[in-house]
């Protein structure tokens, strides 16, 4: 194979390989991958009814192969280019015991670097590939069988595997949410607490709870009692008990204004007794007809939904195989230094990726380094 | 590994570096690589601990603010290898523009998300310490085509001249590959960050495109202008390269926050 090629004398195929692995032909398709990529970013709108914000989830049909195209060409490409310099680095350099340092390893160095930028890219884009996700908005005690997804720029709604419900939410001291998974008909048969931005699996989707939102949801109402200490929340169809003795209710309904005219209410019902009202604009207690049990309506609020990000499940592995090997790649690109060489034919080659190590220029009229 | 710990034995490899680094630019060449490197676990090292848990803001802000500023200026201090004015010059204008990024970085990350997610938020000011390095070392390497630029005006008939000028060329072409080459670090970053905050590591939002895109044009800008021949359109690309990966960084940056949400990252402010 000759080392030296000289345009004209060899096949088309070698001039075409030669003039492709160059750098700047490398970089024109990066470029344009890059262009391709910030028009996606500026384009996608939407519509006025129904904008697409800058951090919504867009789908791209034509985009995703595209640079995926692109990019497999420019790494295939620079592969190529390194192979080539790892090929005549054998015959340039002077000794053997200084071409692995000077030459291959920073060399090795970038491809191992390259090589953990091209993990966590594939990753990405199998996980744009893979499908649609969405979001989910639940409140406490909330089942979902479906989430809100966009495909082909309309919303649509997309059956999840199982039925997901919202057990508990705690928001105090740090918050974790319960979650279950459940078949129509069923009790959950998988639990799990989940911490904001902790995932599980439901299929072949992860929904991970990521905010809070108290646009949506329902009302919740806060109950005490008129004497002693005792205060509970619950919305429609949950239990409460007013302190540990007390008797267990279970609100039936939940009015903002009761008949439009008597203000807040809540309906429950306990033991054998239904249908008694608690209306936040209480008469005072000896107002109230014997027998009532002491429950009062406090206010009624809005109950904040806990917003869950669905999305297809795609391995993390590639993320931090790439990034390890990215920062391993750049280390060893630091710990190589490289030399600028005067080569024969009047080529200065430089290959340094961190000149902080000996900067060297070869004099050739001297034949010794400076 | 307690908080104390981690940041204890983190903010020990951003000393081995910063004192490697002070060496190094009073005239003791060789412990440059140390030095970067140093800075570079630091930075990476503190990341990954960070999202594996085994840290968070709260507890201790100053020692974190620390390494992550501190390791945003390491990763270019190896420009400042020499003697050249106008390179330690810059350099050292590089150290300050990226100890106030990464400072600025923390508090950022300290306001931006809402708690409980607060332990994540480090996350994100490491990212925007990889976003300050990559920023800061462009500019390294465009204030070193200028230099070069100068020398080629000012001094052409010296003796060794062409060969300064030479090197200068080569040090802004290093400066813009690991500008672009922490810019890289950014998207395994925004993943994990993705995958801290939302259980996915990405949703293919326009932010996450432009994010991408800015970092294929600097790359590709970067191997436009890697030619090193003495041709009239290789010297001209050899300059246009470094000042257009800078322009990508700082513009991609800008943009981001025009939009409010940090680069390439799916997340409001």
């Amino acid at each position: 194979m000759p080392t030296h090629l000289q345009p004209g004398r060899d096949s088309l195929v070698e001039r075409t390989w030669q003039t492709a692995v160059r750098p700047e032909f490398v970089g024109l398709l990066f470029l344009v991958a890059g262009a391709v990529s910030l028009v996606v970013a500026f384009t996608t709108g939407g519509t006025a009814a129904d904008p697409v914000g800058w951090i919504d989830a867009v789908r791209i049909d034509f985009a995703i192969p595209t640079t995926a195209g692109l990019l497999g060409g420019a790494v295939i490409l620079l592969v190529g280019a390194a192979w080539d310099r790892w090929r005549r680095s054998e015959v340039d350099s002077e000794s053997g015991a200084s071409e692995w340092r000077n030459r291959r390893l920073p060399l090795a160095g970038g491809l191992i670097g390259g090589l953990g930028v091209v993990f966590v890219l594939v990753g990405w884009f199998a996980l744009l590939s893979a499908g649609p996700g969405g979001e989910l908005t639940l409140t406490t005690g909330e089942t979902a069988e479906s989430f809100q997804g966009r495909v082909a720029g309309e919303n649509v709604a997309i059956m999840l595997p199982y039925r997901f419900q919202l057990e508990g939410a705690e928001l105090e001291e740090g918050a974790s949410f319960d979650v279950g998974l459940a078949k129509p008909g069923n009790d959950p048969f998988r639990r799990a607490t989940l911490g904001p931005g902790r995932s599980i699996a439901v299929g072949e989707y992860r929904v991970a709870p990521v905010g809070l939102s108290t646009e949506s949801g329902q009302l919740q109402a806060v109950f005490t009692k008129s004497e002693g200490e005792g205060t509970a929340v619950a919305t429609l169809g949950e239990s409460f008990r007013l302190g540990p003795d007390g008797p267990e209710f279970k609100v039936d309904a939940i009015e903002e204004n009761y008949l439009d005219t008597m203000g807040p209410a809540a309906r429950l019902s306990s033991g054998e007794m239904s249908g008694v009202w608690a209306f936040q604009r209480t008469p005072k207690p000896e107002h109230l007809p014997e027998g009532r049990p002491d429950v009062q309506l406090e206010r009624i609020e809005k109950a904040p939904a806990v917003v869950f990000r669905v999305s297809p499940a795609v391995p993390m592995w590639p993320v931090f195989v790439g990034g390890g090997l990215l920062v391993v790649g750049f280390a060893i690109s630091l710990i190589a230094p490289e030399r600028v060489r005067l080569l024969e034919h009047g080529e200065y080659r430089v290959d340094s990726f961190n000149e902080a190590g000996r900067f060297a220029v070869d004099d050739a009229e001297n034949g010794r380094e400076t | 590994m307690t908080v104390f710990a981690t940041t204890t034995i983190l903010g020990g490899f951003v000393g081995i570096g910063v004192v490697a680094s002070l060496l190094c630019i009073f005239g003791v060449r060789r412990l440059a690589p140390v030095a970067s490197l140093a800075g570079w676990i630091g930075l990476v090292g503190g990341a990954v601990a960070l999202y594996a848990g085994q840290g968070s803001f709260e507890p201790a802000p100053v020692p974190t603010a620390f390494l992550m500023a501190a390791s945003a200026a390491l990763a270019i201090l190896p420009a400042a290898g020499d003697s050249d004015a106008a390179r330690f010059a810059g350099a050292v204008a590089s150290t300050l523009v990226a100890g106030g990024v990464g400072t600025a970085a923390i508090v950022f990350a300290s306001s931006s998300p809402p708690t409980p997610w607060a332990e994540g938020a480090v996350l994100i000011g490491v990212h925007w310490a990889a976003l300050g390095a990559a920023a800061t070392t462009a500019l390294a390497g465009v204030l070193l085509v200028a230099a070069w630029v100068l020398r080629i005006i000012r001094a052409s008939d010296e003796e060794g001249a062409e060969k300064e000028a030479f090197r200068l060329r080569a040090r802004a072409r290093d400066a813009a590959a690991r500008g672009v080459a922490l810019l890289w670090l950014a998207w395994p970053l925004a993943r994990m960050i993705h995958w801290r905050f939302l259980g996915t590591p990405g949703v293919g939002s326009r932010s996450e495109w432009f994010g991408l895109g800015i970092t294929l044009v600097a790359t590709g800008a970067l191997l436009v202008g890697w030619n090193l021949d003495e041709s009239r359109s290789a010297r001209l690309r050899s300059a246009a390269g470094p000042v257009a990966v800078a322009t990508a960084i700082i513009a991609g940056v800008w943009v981001a926050f025009g939009f409010g949400s940090p680069f390439a990252l799916s997340l409001g402010s």
